[in-house]
């Protein structure tokens, strides 16, 4: 990934939240070259804002200049996910211990991202909070590590909870409310090359206060929420239903509710322990 | 005098790529980098990835690489599958529609299967009938889920009164919209296109109930839609595909001939022609008999005008270089261009109504 900016506050915290990773020579062969940089004119003072261009593209609409961290972050989401045709792109946060790696599919509010921060702090490799990549050849799942994104409340859950986590600055009025980022583990960026094998699917359900359920999911019916949960199921054809059905046959599949963090993540332990 | 070569050193890199596609593993790593960059901004990198698949000189990128054009021709394919999907829709409710429905640009070349069509990233299924059918066409086709675009009354207005086409359609289960066209041309336009002729020379698509424009139709179509449109983006794609398109109708023996008789009978039509054959020659090196440049030598512009033609379309081919700050192209040119385009389309005191209805209608 090549970034571009003429943003000065930017540099901090992608300094921060990127510390693990190498830094390449400008150039190369990349995935994407995005670029944030200030709307001219008059924009540079009067409600000043920051734009995103993807190769002489502008995808979104401008963000206010305070914002410029999670337009970057989206901004690169966008580019890897429109680009992504290659491999069969889940809406997951992906987790790895002893070789087997935990796909969590996401719906909004499932409490995705905070259940996956806290397994990273705990000792488990992030591949990515956003993207489950499952590679067409080899049916593995390939990392994606890039910062978390965690949304108002949990920000203070992740940060109260785990204090040696990186966290970069929090940016209060963005368009999904509060947004912060968790830096990448130091396993996980050094590992961000290795291909992991799948082995557990979980739903995730944060429910304020409830205490923890378990309870296994049809593969069938795993099957189909994970085909609906594909960013790019229809694009690969024949493909994606090949690789969904690879994917649902070599891991067990649960549904986790759950109303605290110590209760979520022994699940998660035990889970994968009796997982394939 | 000849054109101006192409010399920006992105074109040039994707130029010669999809010239001598063998050439690519050699590039160097920030070569390679331009070269995907600037060929999916032009719409290109699955047009690319035909050609480097068909040298197999795909096997020889690295894997990084690789999978760029892997992917754009994964999005290429979808879209062509929506396109299948979307003709085959059609036939229940165009069954006893008792006209002739011509398939138009992109979706008649899959119909024909010519190999213009691989790679092509469609963005829109166009189709045309006779006017006198158009509002029952398009019923059927509200009929079965489309609904339009454009809502606004004036839009729609608009339209009907001058262009060649409804407001595009749009239908929910489809990533593509729909353009019902009744001619090829704006009514206003300054070029007249004999539409009944293009009805009359069209041909069936074996084995489908489709019909598509006679080739020597489809190559006219072709270069109205590149030298006439105001819509500046993608010429670069358009172009490689007139390139394509000229590759195998000319094979058929009588092609040149028929185009030159064309060009001759209608010379309104000619002019974009003659800038077409012009600008391939130049570009892409695109095979023309001499004495078809000779025998329209007579449609050739002022050399002035020429000199402006060919500047303007030479900056504004390939669109902004991938890594220019903002998403406009050499802007005076454009500007230039659209004004020349606007200028063909409509009689001044239409142009000056149009824009200040608009004008008015986006102060509301």
């Amino acid at each position: 990934m090549r970034i571009r900016s003429n943003v000065a506050a930017l540099a901090t915290p992608l300094a921060k939240l990127y510390q693990h990773f190498d830094w390449l020579p400008a150039s190369g062969f990349f995935d994407a070259t995005v670029s944030v940089r200030h709307v001219p004119g008059l924009r540079r003072v009067l409600r000043p804002q920051v734009r995103l261009i993807v190769d002489a593209t502008i995808p979104f609409e401008p963000f206010p200049a305070i914002n410029h961290l999670p337009l970057l972050e989206w901004g690169m989401n966008f580019a890897l996910a429109e680009r992504g045709l290659h491999s069969l792109l889940l809406h997951a946060g992906v987790v790895e211990r002893h070789g087997k790696a935990v796909l969590l599919p996401a719906i909004p509010g499932s409490g995705k991202s905070t259940l996956t921060a806290a397994l990273m702090c705990d000792g488990y490799r992030l591949l990515s909070d956003e993207f489950g990549v499952v590679g067409l050849a080899d049916g593995r799942l390939h990392p994606m590590v890039r910062p978390v994104a965690l949304k108002n409340e949990s920000i203070g859950v992740i940060s109260n909870r785990y204090p040696a986590g990186v966290m970069g600055p929090t940016f209060d009025k963005t368009r999904k409310g509060r947004v912060a980022h968790l830096a990448p583990s130091l396993d996980s960026a050094l590992r961000k090359k290795e291909t992991a094998r799948p082995s557990l699917v979980v739903f995730p359900q944060f429910r304020g206060g409830a205490a923890l359920r378990v309870e296994p999911v049809d593969p069938v019916m795993a099957f189909g929420k994970l085909c609906v949960n594909s960013f790019n199921y229809e694009y690969l054809g024949p493909r994606s239903f090949g690789a969904i059905s690879r994917l649902v046959q070599m891991c067990t599949h649960w549904r986790v509710e759950f109303g605290g963090l110590d209760d979520a993540i022994r699940a998660m332990d035990d889970l994968l322990a009796a997982a394939p | 005098m000849k054109p101006p070569p192409l010399t920006r050193p992105d074109v040039a890199l994707l130029m010669g790529a999809l010239r001598d596609p063998g050439g690519v593993p050699s590039l160097s790593v920030d070569g390679c980098d331009l070269l995907v960059r600037t060929a999916r901004r032009a719409k290109l990198l699955a047009t690319l990835h035909v050609r480097l698949a068909a040298r197999g000189t795909l096997t020889q990128l690295p894997e990084e690489v690789a999978r760029h054009f892997e992917a754009a021709n994964a999005l290429a394919t979808y879209r062509q599958r929506m396109a299948d999907q979307i003709l085959d829709s059609f036939r229940a409710p165009f069954r006893d529609l008792g006209c002739p429905v011509v398939l138009l640009k992109g979706t008649a070349y899959i119909a024909q299967g010519l190999p213009v069509a691989k790679g092509r990233i469609f963005a829109d299924v166009d189709i045309m009938v006779p006017r006198a059918h158009l509002e029952a066409t398009e019923s059927r086709l509200i009929g079965s889920g489309w609904e339009t675009t454009l809502p606004d009354p004036y839009d729609q207005h608009y339209y009907r009164q001058w262009s060649h086409e409804l407001p595009p359609l749009a239908h929910p289960r489809y990533p593509l919209t729909l353009d019902l066209h009744h001619t090829l041309l704006p009514v206003t336009n300054r070029a007249v296109i004999e539409t009944q002729r293009l009805f009359a020379d069209a041909v069936r698509v074996p084995g489908s109930c489709w019909q598509v424009l006679s080739p020597v139709d489809q190559v006219i179509h072709a270069c109205v839609h590149l030298y006439l449109d105001s819509d500046c983006d993608d010429r670069l794609r358009d172009l490689v595909d007139l390139h394509e398109l000229i590759e195998s109708h000319s094979a058929v023996p009588d092609f040149w001939s028929k185009l030159v008789e064309r060009a001759t009978r209608n010379p309104s039509l000619g002019r974009p022609l003659w800038y077409a054959l012009r600008h391939l020659h130049a570009w892409l090196d695109t095979r023309v008999p001499e004495d078809v440049f000779r025998s329209m030598a007579w449609l050739a512009p002022l050399p002035p005008i020429r000199a402006f033609m060919d500047h303007a379309v030479s900056k504004i081919l390939a669109g902004p270089h991938v890594d220019a700050q903002s998403a406009s192209v050499a802007p005076a040119w454009a500007l230039a261009l659209k004004i020349r385009a606007m200028r063909l389309r409509m009689p001044l005191h239409l142009l000056a109504y149009h824009a200040i209805r608009k004008t008015f209608r986006s102060r509301k």
